[in-house]
């Protein structure tokens, strides 16, 4: 568009030939503001300021925002950073628009937030909510709290690359405490919602091995991790007290992949609250052929058989 | 005159033309969308407000009708009668009362509860949190709802395409809700979007839901200048406005029959050699609905018929099990941000962009094309 814009300006400036000068500056400037391209809208990044001030010691949940500028988009990444003035002590993800985390945001080593997520559909807002900081100021003085890096992606069926800015927030972090309302861990009693795990297999993945899919949400204190079991009874009670689980993240490869046993799974979200769902077994009767079942079957039958002819025996005596 | 500069106006014309012609004008086609959220009145909201086991009007006697927003009874100390006979009534005015729910106008007692007087209760009352959806589809298609990328409700849309489902119990927070459609052929409507934020208790309607038109062609290559029947299936009695895009796009429109199907037969002699897209909306009354999905075509020097569905021919199903969703991002996410095998390779490049590597851009085809 510009280099046409150019090569415009160009041919005009000829044609306009020999005349005065004036007019024909005049006239370039007329076409470029006529013709120039519209400004290229852009999808910007930015944080909560309701908050630009805080005292040493003081906490404070600051959302991260993004502004599509009208246009639908529906994948988007980034890394958010600090300055060293604060530390980062939560990440919260309530009411984030975003239902599919590819990374879920989280606190790296290097104590930045790294995300991506997509939003199948698309999504349009000026103030979609992506999650939230819990910052703790450690150290006075002017910090910031900005986006290293960042990526918003068309919902054009081409993951078409939008122009993006980001707004970095300021905080002034001064000695005294500041008439702010500070984070509290949140109250949330509320269990994640309801969720279907799937069991499937594919010759892309794990060698076609069975393996289950899981997700859900939490929409007060958000999802903090799962955990998997794979049992021969599914009892909620001594399941919710036993210390058998294994962490698990989504796709999960099966230990059995006679598919004989039931696949439990653990949501348990930011506040401590969990949700328990299971996957039937689908070939419950290969449990009964298995040998080491059997044995089991056969050794208990053995000593009740022997235990009953022995009584019987010394009655009979 | 002409003749001295007739060359410097060619070459300004020219210009013009050139400049122009790479300006994209879009229409920004907006749906008539309404969101209201309406708390229920107590006497329709099927739950036991006051407590006394009986629900709603006509059952509850305390119910005038069923718009009547209270199932209580009212209290001595609002009920605007002397109920102790000293001259006084009600809160605050009677000081017996201590409160507009203080069930005891007598001075110096005060009794009452935040449940009914007398009759044995059922427990606390618990609000129902909802969530409405109506608008158009297609004449008896099935219509289903996606809540946060996951399939929750179907329902079946009546003959005249207008349809309606609810959801309930849901907790309070912000969701992102997906309708779409499948007509009579099994083609599938994009997904028509929305976040909503439910609030714990009310109800919330979300109207004007105008799915856009399913789309095929009979044809995956066309000879230049044969015609190519561009088809599919909206609301009865509906304008389809088909756009065929090129170089420059084409706008052509048709109606839709009783059963809602179209079918318009495009002269292809005015296409270029080479990769175009077509795509349609539907409009009834002030009702607009957006475009929906774009269907790729070629124009060339031969007709290829479009064959029956393909894996390759729905970007992200990577297991070809005809839909895109949490399984098909599973395997991708498994592959993210490392080495992908062969056998994933393949996948890949049919299914995704063909980069070799599974990134931000291969999920964001996945959720373009997301089925649920």
């Amino acid at each position: 568009m510009m280099a046409r814009l150019t090569w415009l300006i160009l041919v005009l400036w000829h044609f306009i030939g020999q005349g005065n000068y004036m007019k024909k500056v005049f006239f370039i400037i007329v076409c470029i503001l006529i013709f120039s391209p519209a400004t290229v809208s852009a999808a910007e990044f930015y944080f909560d300021n309701r908050i630009t001030a805080m005292g040493i010691g003081q906490t404070a949940e600051i959302g991260v925002f993004i502004d599509t500028e009208n246009q639908t988009i529906n994948a988007l990444e980034g890394v958010v950073k600090v300055d060293p003035n604060f530390e980062i002590r939560a990440v919260t993800l309530n009411n984030s628009f975003v239902p599919l985390w590819i990374e879920q945001p989280q606190i790296m080593p290097n104590g930045t937030i790294k995300f991506s997520g997509i939003v199948p559909g698309g999504f349009t807002d000026s103030y979609g909510l992506l999650f939230s900081l819990v910052l703790e100021a450690r150290i006075p003085g002017d910090a910031r709290v900005y986006m290293s890096k960042s990526r918003v992606l068309a919902h054009d069926g081409l993951g078409s690359a939008v122009n993006v800015t980001t707004k970095p927030l300021l905080i002034d972090i001064g000695l005294e405490e500041k008439d702010i309302r500070s984070w509290n861990a949140s109250d949330d009693t509320t269990p994640p919602e309801n969720f279907f795990p799937e069991i499937v297999r594919d010759n892309s993945i794990f060698d076609n091995q069975w393996f289950v899919i899981f997700n859900t949400q939490d929409k007060e204190s958000g999802i903090d991790y799962y955990e998997i079991q794979e049992t021969d009874y599914f009892d909620l009670d001594k399941l919710t007290e036993s210390n058998d689980w294994q962490r698990a993240v989504s796709p999960y490869i099966l230990s059995d992949q006679s598919r004989s046993s039931y696949v439990v799974i653990k949501a348990v979200d930011k506040s401590g609250n969990f949700r328990i769902v299971r996957v039937e077994p689908q070939n419950h009767e290969k449990k009964y052929t298995n040998k080491k079942y059997i044995w089991y079957q056969l050794t208990i039958w053995t000593i009740l058989i022997a235990g009953f002819v022995y009584i019987f025996f010394r009655k009979k005596r | 005159m002409w003749e001295k500069y007739y060359k410097q106006y060619l070459y300004v014309i020219i210009s013009f033309v050139f400049v122009l012609s790479s300006t994209n004008i879009v229409f920004a086609v907006t749906a008539n969308l309404q969101l209201e959220i309406i708390p229920l009145p107590e006497c329709s909201d099927t739950i036991d407000n006051d407590g006394d086991g009986l629900i709603d009007f006509p059952d509850d006697p305390e119910c005038d009708n069923s718009s009547d927003d209270s199932e209580s009874p009212l209290k001595a100390c609002e009920d605007t009668i002397d109920n102790d006979g000293d001259g006084l009534i009600d809160f605050p005015d009677d000081p017996g009362c201590a409160s507009a729910v203080d069930d005891n106008e007598q001075n110096g007692n005060s009794s009452g509860s935040s449940g009914s007087s007398g009759s044995s209760g059922t427990g606390p009352s618990v609000s129902v949190t909802s969530v409405s959806f109506s608008g158009r589809a297609y004449p008896l298609s099935s219509v289903s709802v996606l809540k946060d990328g996951v399939l929750v409700a179907t329902t079946i849309a009546g003959p005249d395409a207008i349809f309606s489902i609810t959801l309930s119990n849901l907790s309070s927070g912000n969701f992102s809700f997906s309708v779409f459609s499948e007509d009579s052929k099994k083609r599938r409507s994009t997904l028509f979007t929305f976040p909503v934020y439910i609030t714990k208790g009310a109800s919330t309607q979300v109207s004007g839901i105008y799915l856009s038109p399913t789309i095929s062609t009979d044809k995956t290559e066309v000879r230049k200048g044969d015609n190519i029947a561009i088809f599919g299936q909206s609301s009865p009695n509906a304008t389809v406005t088909i756009n065929v895009n090129s170089q420059t796009p084409h706008f052509v429109t048709t109606q839709t029959d009783e059963t809602g199907a179209y079918l318009y037969n495009f002269d292809t002699a005015i296409l270029e050699i080479g990769d175009h897209t077509t795509q349609s909306k539907a409009t009834y009354g002030n009702d607009i609905s957006p475009f929906g999905d774009l269907v790729n075509f070629s124009v060339g020097n031969r007709n290829v018929e479009r064959g029956q569905f393909a894996c390759s021919d729905l970007p992200g199903d990577l297991n070809c099990d005809g839909r895109v969703n949490l399984v098909d991002f599973s395997i991708a996410a498994f592959w993210y941000n490392q080495s992908i095998s062969s056998d994933f390779s393949d996948k890949e490049s049919q299914q995704l962009n063909n980069d070799g590597e599974i990134d931000l851009v291969d999920f964001s085809i996945m959720a373009f094309y997301w089925t649920g």
